[in-house]
């Protein structure tokens, strides 16, 4: 669905994408992993197209999506939402109106069909009532759920995930990861998450990859992953294993 | 239309070299500027669909500055009558400074610090407004959207400004020649009446409309580069500073040579 081929960025003089490629497949949720500044939100900025490939090829079913401007990449974003890192609602509008926006500049749905809407996905999101709250009287679980429900307002066809869970307790991350899984089961949507959240990743995940400096450093399912013998994959999962579990695990090898 | 900064790295060890890319860098933002305006202004026509937006921004324009226009406008009305009045006391022709501070006010004064005014409470907050939104994403947000930046809160900006500058600057004009006469009646011994009369007698259509005019020039100056820099803001809470302060020197700078140019086209 959608394909990177030795795909290359420079920016500020400093290459942070070197010869990537990969493939998303129909329906998978794909996590992109690594470690902090490794590159991971450049490449979903590339697949929206909030940044261009310096050499390379980026597809969207086949399409080179490089060639898309106008109305046809507006038509391109429309099959898209996109969950910033930082959940980016506008800080003067209410929760409703940052999720209506959409719905509101892009559609000619009525205003009732827009209230039923935006009520309908703030249910899903768990956030019932919280339409005439501003952002920032939202919690980080809150405002990342807020910002969710914007993502998915307008049935995307691909929902790209920037860092759901950063800056959350582990209770409210698994709660987002619960609710990535419910919006798959729902819709059966490609979902493409960028964390370096190791159980977010195992729990959510059909397939992983894994970059490091810029460079693809593994690709393949979660099951490959946590078999893997490439020695940074197997510091990354060391790192984020609690020690009593390691402990456990290595009494068990 | 690209809407990111150029970065300002230099060569250390090479001058000329440093000199030309501060030259491309500066021709380039300009252009990069200037472009977005004329977007901005290509958007009018769609207004109604961000009335709110409108109102909001003419209330933060009006509100913002309202206060502090009041001030200095009766300051600068009372210092011009001061200063010409008693030099015109010297050849007993104090009455007419009513003449030389309405047509100072006017034609230049007016417009001149009601513009420094709305840069420096207004165009900053519109910097810092968009910059932040920039840095937190939200630009992006609203691209990812399809939703275009400049449709959705230049042009608003803009529009407001253009609505509200003249306004502000007629009020100047107005608050200025009150404050000359307070000085002309208090200082000078020059009677309210004769005063206004001598503020009438050589104040026409002309000196109105250009300082209109320049008022018009000096809303899109402001408002185009307090938005231009904030939009185009990068790098946290320190790249929204750099972005304040560039659109108070950028906007005082082209206010004061664009209001020269425009009063040597015109006399």
């Amino acid at each position: 669905m959608i394909s990177f081929k030795s795909v290359f960025k420079t920016l500020s003089g400093k290459e942070v994408l070197k010869n990537i490629s990969f493939e998303v497949n129909r329906g998978d949720i794909h996590t992109i992993l690594g470690p902090t500044g490794s590159g991971k939100s450049v490449i979903l900025k590339h697949i929206i197209r909030l940044l261009e490939a310096d050499n390379g090829l980026i597809t969207y079913d086949g399409k080179d999506i490089s060639n898309f401007s106008g109305v046809e990449l507006e038509k391109y974003r429309a099959d898209f939402g996109y969950l910033f890192q930082s959940g980016a609602l506008i800080a003067w509008l209410t929760v409703g109106e940052n999720v209506a926006l959409p719905l509101i500049e892009k559609t000619k749905m009525s205003i009732s069909q827009i209230n039923k809407r935006v009520s309908d996905v703030l249910n899903l999101v768990e956030l019932t009532g919280c339409e005439d709250k501003m952002p920032d009287e939202l919690s980080g679980g809150m405002l990342k759920r807020a910002a969710l429900a914007r993502a998915i307002i307008n049935n995307p066809k691909v929902i790209l995930l920037d860092e759901p869970t950063s800056g959350l307790d582990p209770i409210m991350s698994r709660k987002i990861d619960n609710l990535i899984k419910r919006l798959h089961s729902i819709s059966d949507i490609t979902i493409v998450m960028v964390t370096h959240d190791l159980i977010s990743a195992f729990s959510v995940s059909d397939r992983i990859t894994m970059i490091t400096d810029g460079a693809i450093r593994f690709h393949g399912t979660v099951k490959d992953f946590c078999e893997s013998r490439d020695e940074y994959v197997m510091e990354f999962i060391k790192s984020q294993t609690p020690r009593h579990m390691d402990n456990t695990i290595n009494k068990e090898q | 239309m690209q809407l990111q900064y150029e970065s300002e790295y230099f060569n250390e060890n090479n001058i000329i070299s440093n000199l030309g890319r501060f030259v491309l860098i500066n021709i380039r933002n300009s252009g990069r500027g200037v472009l977005m305006v004329l977007e901005a202004i290509g958007f009018f026509p769609l207004f109604y669909r961000r009335w709110n937006e409108l109102i909001r921004q003419m209330f933060i324009v009006s509100l913002k500055s309202f206060g502090i226009v009041s001030l200095v406008a009766l300051f600068t009305g009372m210092i011009l009558s001061l200063q010409a009045g008693i030099e015109l006391r010297e050849y007993g022709q104090e009455m007419r400074v009513g003449t030389i501070v309405a047509e100072s006010m006017f034609r230049e004064m007016g417009p001149f610090m009601a513009a420094l005014i709305l840069a420096a409470c207004v165009g900053s907050a519109m910097a810092a407004e968009l910059g932040t939104m920039a840095v937190s994403e939200e630009i992006s947000a609203l691209q990812v959207m399809s939703i275009n930046p400049v449709y959705y809160l230049v042009m608003p900006r803009i529009m407001a400004m253009l609505i509200m500058c003249p306004a502000l600057t007629t009020y100047t004009n107005v608050i200025g020649v009150i404050g000359g006469g307070a000085v002309a009646s208090s200082q000078l011994d020059v009677e309210w009446r004769v005063y206004f009369d001598y503020a009438r007698m050589y104040l026409d259509m002309k000196e109105i409309f250009v300082g209109l005019f320049k008022s018009l020039v000096f809303a899109v100056i402001v408002s185009g580069v307090g938005c231009y820099q904030g939009i185009s803001a990068r790098g946290g809470a320190v790249g929204v500073g750099i972005a304040t302060r560039r659109a108070v020197v950028i906007s005082f700078l082209l206010v004061i040579s664009v209001g020269y140019f425009i009063t040597r086209s015109f006399y």
